[in-house]
């Protein structure tokens, strides 16, 4: 048995590390696997297997490293892993130490957007819930962007076209590169201590995704989410959204589309208020119309209830009830005045006085009985009488007048007329003659006896 | 009609709708457009709540009527203090963009309303 030199575990696992160091293939590897058993000590070293179909290696990246990797592994991922492969002496194993992970088929970049994305999702920093409504009509306006960008040239195009009257307040940040973040954190905050200011727009131009990259750090979406003012971003192009864009209560496509959100086109304010101004106009005029119309109605419903309008009838019933009373009392009078006259009948007919009139009307008959004999004896007398009065008529003056003597007499007082001169000339005369009057009329008198007796009727004539 | 309607009207005067913004002047101009039209107000509430609508519009008018923007810019002074400076941008083309608006009539003067004309 030849002697052999008997080798210690350390000389074996020296000898391949050897091996393994010298192979210059093994210095420089790139291998695209998946991602198994990640475990993420307190340590801050990162160990995982990577695996494919057929075969695995254990993989290590230091702490150190880690920070050149800009996206968190995750168990199942596909990566592209840049390092060199060494043994690990005390579990007598290979190991692949990397120092550069690429996600395979999208960038390392862009998954990290992602990846925080999610995460900031998940804790739910872009709930819709916590989105504020934006004014209306501004006042002011805060731009956080840079001082010489296009984005703060395209936004005041924007404002100036649209809302001249909303005053624009720039807060500089530097958009890009190193201390970027900071900075439009730092903006951010400076803007809300702006007077009167009630937005801000957080705007940048466009660029790669390395450019937007501080607008895709979770420092600034926090302080978005923290802001007193409503925040409205527009970052690069239509293409690209970033975290503030998500983190922002409203997104606007590219700065000026933000900027459209964020100031109303004021001619058209103009115009709808115009428009409500006419509305109020006419709602008032409505309104007071209404109330007119009410107090019609209530004006002609008085009037018809009006006492003055329903007192002639008042009037005509009481003149019924008047007529009936009036009637009703005659009624009773009567009736009561034939009881009274009956028993006045009655009370006469038994009175002294009503035997006294008997007493008297029998008296009566007998005086007269007692005239009428004594009249008989008169008669004679009277015959007498009679014969002695022709006899005195046949002396009377008219007498004389059937000897043809007249009298005359005033046609109206009848006075016999003895004067001439008391009748003028077409007086009516009024002349009695034996058998009767003559009417005449005087057309001449004198004082004396001298005319003519042609006419005895119209002679004046003493009686 | 709400409760919250009818104090706004009764604390209604001319000097706090200068406090207002757009919006809230805006929204109660609304509001009481609507009362109105609805008819549910006594006479003499209706005449105040269209005085004090034609007050909301002119104001929401004067709001619209600058036509001179200001434009200003952030600065860090001595000691950190924050002011505001006039900033000048370089804006060839916003310029030309301003021309483009033809110069209209104020729209407070053509409001159909106004606080000292009530149209009954």
């Amino acid at each position: 048995m030849v002697e052999r030199r008997t080798l210690t575990v350390a000389e074996l696992t020296g000898i391949i590390r050897g091996v393994i160091a010298r192979s210059p293939e093994l210095e420089d590897v790139l291998v695209e696997g998946e991602i198994s058993n990640l475990s993420m000590p307190a340590s801050g070293h990162l160990y995982f297997t990577l695996k494919d179909a057929g075969a695995s290696i254990s993989c290590v990246v230091w702490r150190s490293q880690r920070a050149q990797i800009p996206f968190r592994p995750e168990n199942g991922m596909t990566v592209i892993v840049h390092g060199h492969v060494e043994v690990y002496d005390a579990q007598g194993r290979y190991q692949l130490y990397a120092d550069r992970l690429e996600p395979s088929g999208v960038g390392a970049l862009a998954l990290a957007v992602e990846q925080r994305r999610r995460a900031l999702a998940a804790e739910g920093l872009f709930d819709e819930a916590r989105k504020r409504t934006l004014p209306l009509l501004p006042r002011r306006v805060v731009v956080v962007t840079s001082r010489s960008g296009a984005a703060l040239r395209d936004v005041l195009t924007v404002t100036g076209r649209r809302a001249p009257c909303v005053d624009v307040v720039l807060s500089p940040a530097t958009v890009q590169g190193e201390g970027a973040v900071e900075t439009l954190v730092l903006a951010l905050e400076r803007a809300q201590s702006v007077r009167g200011a009630d937005v801000v727009l957080l705007v940048r131009g466009g660029g790669s995704l390395e450019d937007l990259m501080a607008f895709n750090d979770e420092r600034l979406a926090r302080a978005m989410r923290s802001s007193r003012l409503p925040v409205v971003s527009g970052v690069g192009h239509e293409t690209d959204t970033t975290i503030a864009d998500l983190a922002a209560d409203r997104r606007g496509a590219t700065p000026s589309a933000a900027a459209e959100l964020v100031v109303p086109d004021c001619r058209r304010l103009g115009e709808e208020l115009a428009s409500r101004g006419a509305r109020l106009a006419v709602a008032a005029r409505q309104a007071l119309a209404v109330k007119r119309a009410a107090v019609e109605q209530r004006h002609a419903r008085l009037d018809t209830a009006s006492p003055a309008r329903r007192l002639p009838s008042h009037r005509q019933e009481l003149d019924a009830r008047t007529a009936r009373l009036r009637s009703a009392v005659v009624a009773a009078l009567s009736v009561k005045r034939r009881t009274l006259d009956g028993s006045l009948g009655r009370l006469q007919l038994s009175s002294p006085a009503y035997r006294l009139a008997v007493e008297r009307r029998g008296l009566q008959a007998r005086g007269q009985r007692l005239s009428d004999l004594a009249g008989a004896g008169m008669r004679s007398r009277q015959e007498a009488l009679r014969g002695r009065r022709a006899h005195l008529e046949a002396l009377s003056p008219l007498g004389v007048l059937e000897r043809g003597y007249s009298i005359t007499m005033d046609d109206v007082s009848g006075a016999v007329l003895t004067d001439p001169g008391s009748v003028s000339a077409g007086q009516r005369i009024r002349t009695r003659i034996a058998r009767g009057v003559l009417i005449s009329r005087a057309e001449a008198s004198t004082d004396d006896h001298e005319q003519t007796y042609d006419a005895p009727g119209s002679r004046p004539e003493r009686g | 009609m709400s409760a919250t309607m009818d104090n706004s009207l009764a604390s209604g005067t001319s000097g706090d709708v200068e406090a207002l913004s757009y919006e809230r002047a805006l929204g109660e101009l609304d509001q009481i457009i609507e009362r109105l039209e609805r008819g549910a107000v006594a006479l003499d509430e209706a005449i105040a709540a269209y005085e004090r609508g034609a007050r909301l519009a002119q104001h929401c008018a004067r709001l619209l009527d600058r036509t001179e923007q200001k434009i200003s810019q952030l600065v860090v002074g001595a000691g950190g203090r924050i002011s505001e400076r006039t900033f000048e941008p370089e804006r060839p083309d916003l310029e030309a963009a301003m021309e483009l608006g033809a110069p209209s009539p104020p729209i407070a003067r053509r409001l159909p309303v106004d606080p000292d004309d009530i149209p009954f």
